[in-house]
């Protein structure tokens, strides 16, 4: 997932967070509890969403605060999980490959699904590499179609216009699993969508895959220079 | 090359009706619709792609090195009051399309930002009206368009001056008679001119490295990123996202590609 906003590296003051990754945890222990139990259907579902965000979110926040601290490899260590939990990867990759999805074999696919977890997990670990008094906002949260949710949330950038960020989320396993991100009127899937079947189609799978396989070294290799973890 | 105002005035008028009538013409033939019913926003691609390779490479050989330079020698506190001054000499061509889209408060709000920045923040030198609840809008002559129900028409790439549709083409005759930077004779116009030019692609230096680093193929991500952004700013930056969740309602076997209108 990409946002196309100005890069967030400004400086990198690490300073800790301790209060935040405690917020997730409470809400699990709620949902645990059987407290959001007790809330009509849709308002629970709505929580629910909304702890996806929130978690993604708060990863984000610590990843930009302890930007110089973690380092790029620590960066990635923290969004790996939240990535790979919090968005429905295989269903993000169906779309994004169009009719070619079906053209792969299940090895293919499993690999491009990695890939593209990859792609994501190097893309948010490079772009949210400082931390210059940001904070994210969830503004609404609203029913898209065929059960689906979009939470409607902002990035405040203090001195600078804030960016819309939207999330589509759609229930997997009795998960609520991000499938699209789109950032001041640009949806990330859709971008992909055509970018990569422009490549598909005139140059085949094998191609696609070693482009993206290239952008997470130059993402890996380019971010690792730039930031370097404090001893 | 003294243009007076009166005069430049009158040139618009006679200028307008022969812009439309040209949008429109360019709107009309510039969409082709597939047997299946989905729209090619892109009819020129072999075109724009080989005009898209120009334009980047003028840009990486020469617009990039002076910006970056600039940006090297100049602080940002310099860059950003010689950005508020151009960004308010542009301001008129936003007053001016508020109004033509008969958003009244917002027109009169833009006037009166405009205003004070040119008189209390110095000639436009800070932006003094934004923490006074005057906020800055993006609005233009394609998005004016759109509202008087012109469509979208076909995405382009134009020699030297980059990206847009050919709905918004008539922006550059709006943006050009609303800045006072035209009507300024002489010696002062030229290096106006540039500095505006080479502090504007500064700006965007941020922007143009995050399409290197993100995409695999840069005409087509920025085709998508820019109609996509031009559709949010005609919704003013509330548009219909339900589009996009249309992807998912897909079968696996169709590869349409999403239509922005």
């Amino acid at each position: 997932m990409i946002f196309f906003t100005s890069p967030l590296k400004q400086h990198l003051p690490g300073q800790p967070i301790s209060m935040l990754p405690s917020l997730p945890l409470l809400l699990v222990l709620l949902c645990l509890s059987g407290q959001v139990q007790s809330l009509p259907d849709s308002e629970a579902d709505n929580e629910a969403a909304n702890l996806t965000v929130t978690t993604l979110h708060n990863a984000l926040l610590e990843i930009m605060q302890q930007a110089d601290v973690l380092g790029y490899d620590g960066r990635v260590k923290i969004m790996q999980p939240v990535i790979a939990t919090h968005f429905n990867s295989r269903r993000i990759a169906e779309v994004v490959l169009g009719r070619h999805w079906a053209g792969l074999d299940e090895a293919q696919q499993e690999g491009f699904v990695r890939l593209f977890q990859q792609l994501s997990t190097a893309t948010y670990a490079s772009r949210f590499a400082g931390y210059d008094g940001e904070s994210f906002h969830i503004n609404t949260t609203e029913r898209a179609k065929r059960g689906r949710l979009r939470v409607k949330t902002e990035l405040r950038r203090p001195g600078k216009p804030s960016v819309t960020l939207d999330y589509l989320l759609q229930p997997t396993h009795g998960q609520w699993q991000i499938i699209n991100v789109t950032a001041n009127g640009v949806s990330d899937l859709s971008l992909k969508r055509a970018e990569y079947t422009s490549v598909l189609k005139e140059n085949g799978y094998n191609v696609l895959r070693d482009k993206l396989a290239a952008k997470v070294h130059a993402l890996e290799e380019n971010a690792r220079t730039m930031t370097k973890p404090v001893e | 090359m003294k243009t007076t105002l009166a005069g430049a005035r009158a040139g618009w008028l006679r200028c307008m009706p022969a812009m439309l009538i040209a949008t429109v013409l360019l709107s009309g033939c510039a969409t082709t619709k597939s047997p299946d019913g989905t729209v090619n926003n892109d009819p020129y691609e072999k075109t724009n792609r080989q005009v898209y390779n120009f334009n980047d490479s003028l840009d990486r050989n020469f617009m990039r090195p002076v910006a970056r330079g600039y940006r090297h020698i100049t602080p940002e506190p310099v860059r950003d009051v010689i950005t508020n001054f151009f960004d308010n000499l542009r301001y008129l061509n936003v007053v001016l399309n508020s109004f033509l889209q008969g958003k009244l408060n917002i027109g009169f709000s833009d006037l009166l930002r405009f205003i004070i920045n040119t008189t209390v923040g110095i000639g436009g030198l800070f932006d003094v009206a934004t923490p006074m609840g005057l906020p800055v809008h993006e609005e233009d002559f394609g998005q004016t368009l759109a509202v008087w129900g012109v469509d979208q028409g076909a995405y382009l790439n134009i020699p030297l001056m980059g990206l847009n549709t050919a709905r918004n083409v008539p922006n550059y005759g709006s943006s050009y008679v609303t800045n006072p930077i035209t009507y300024i004779g002489g010696l002062s116009f030229l290096p106006l001119t540039v500095l505006s030019l080479i502090n504007s692609r500064a700006n965007l230096l941020d922007e143009s490295e995050f399409v290197d680093e993100a995409s695999i193929d840069p005409y087509t991500f920025t085709r998508e990123a820019f109609l996509q952004r031009r559709k949010f700013l005609v919704h003013d930056g509330n548009p219909p996202s339900e589009d996009y969740d249309e992807l998912f309602d897909v079968e696996a076997g169709d590869e349409s590609v999403l239509i922005i209108e």
